[in-house]
């Protein structure tokens, strides 16, 4: 946990806006809060396990099976 | 004036009882000057250390426990490390107030338990990674 109020330094650098933002290595974003498979997909995908486009699909599936 | 309600606390001594398992250690790195929320975190940390013998607390100064922070990879206050004898690397930078101190919580009884509730799948996911990973969750006080 990073509180943005009392290091605005960080939360501009990393963009800060809506909260939650989850910064993974650096360069890896997930906004707001989100289910353990997408989360683990983010993980995977700044670890260069997993591409941008299987995370998004992911993202898709779990969206519409929620619907 | 003690920041958690006779309720809650009544309520977290309970789930702390029945949850926790190992001890755990809770680091805080403060300093008494030029920090906005540092007195309070303090006070809200003391509070949690006082509902369970399993967790302790210890305080240090930024400055002059350098060596410390150093240790603990500690470079901005306040900061709090959750750990039982072994760093998992839980840090919780700025004060934990509001939805953040159920956060805050939730990580004691992991870190007590040495387990965490992450499915099989995520498991075999996780234990791919080769590189260390570093995760930083934003947030605004509530």
């Amino acid at each position: 946990m990073v509180e943005s109020v009392e290091f605005p330094h960080l939360a501009n650098k990393y963009r800060v806006q809506g909260v939650p933002r989850t910064v993974i290595n650096e360069t890896t974003f997930l906004e707001g809060a989100a289910p353990e498979p997408l989360v683990a997909a983010k993980v995977m995908e700044a670890a260069g396990l997993m591409t941008a486009q299987e995370v998004e699909k992911l993202m898709a599936d779990l969206t519409q099976s929620a619907q | 004036m003690p920041l958690l309600s006779d309720k809650d606390r009544a309520f977290l001594v309970d789930h702390l009882e029945g949850a926790l398992v190992g001890a755990v250690r809770i680091l805080f790195f403060t300093q008494s000057m030029a920090c906005q929320f540092c007195k309070e975190t303090e006070a809200i940390l003391g509070e949690l250390a006082d509902l369970s013998d399993k967790i302790s607390l210890s305080v240090y100064d930024f400055v002059a426990d350098k060596a410390v922070a150093d240790e603990y990879a500690v470079d901005k206050i306040p900061a709090t490390v959750v750990m039982s004898d072994v760093d998992h690397g839980v840090r919780f930078y700025g004060i934990p107030s509001g939805y953040e101190f159920t956060s805050l919580v939730e990580a004691v009884v992991d870190v007590s338990k040495g387990t965490t509730d992450l499915s099989a799948e995520t498991l075999a996911s996780l234990a791919q990674l080769k590189d260390p990973i570093h995760m930083q969750v934003y947030v605004t006080p509530t």
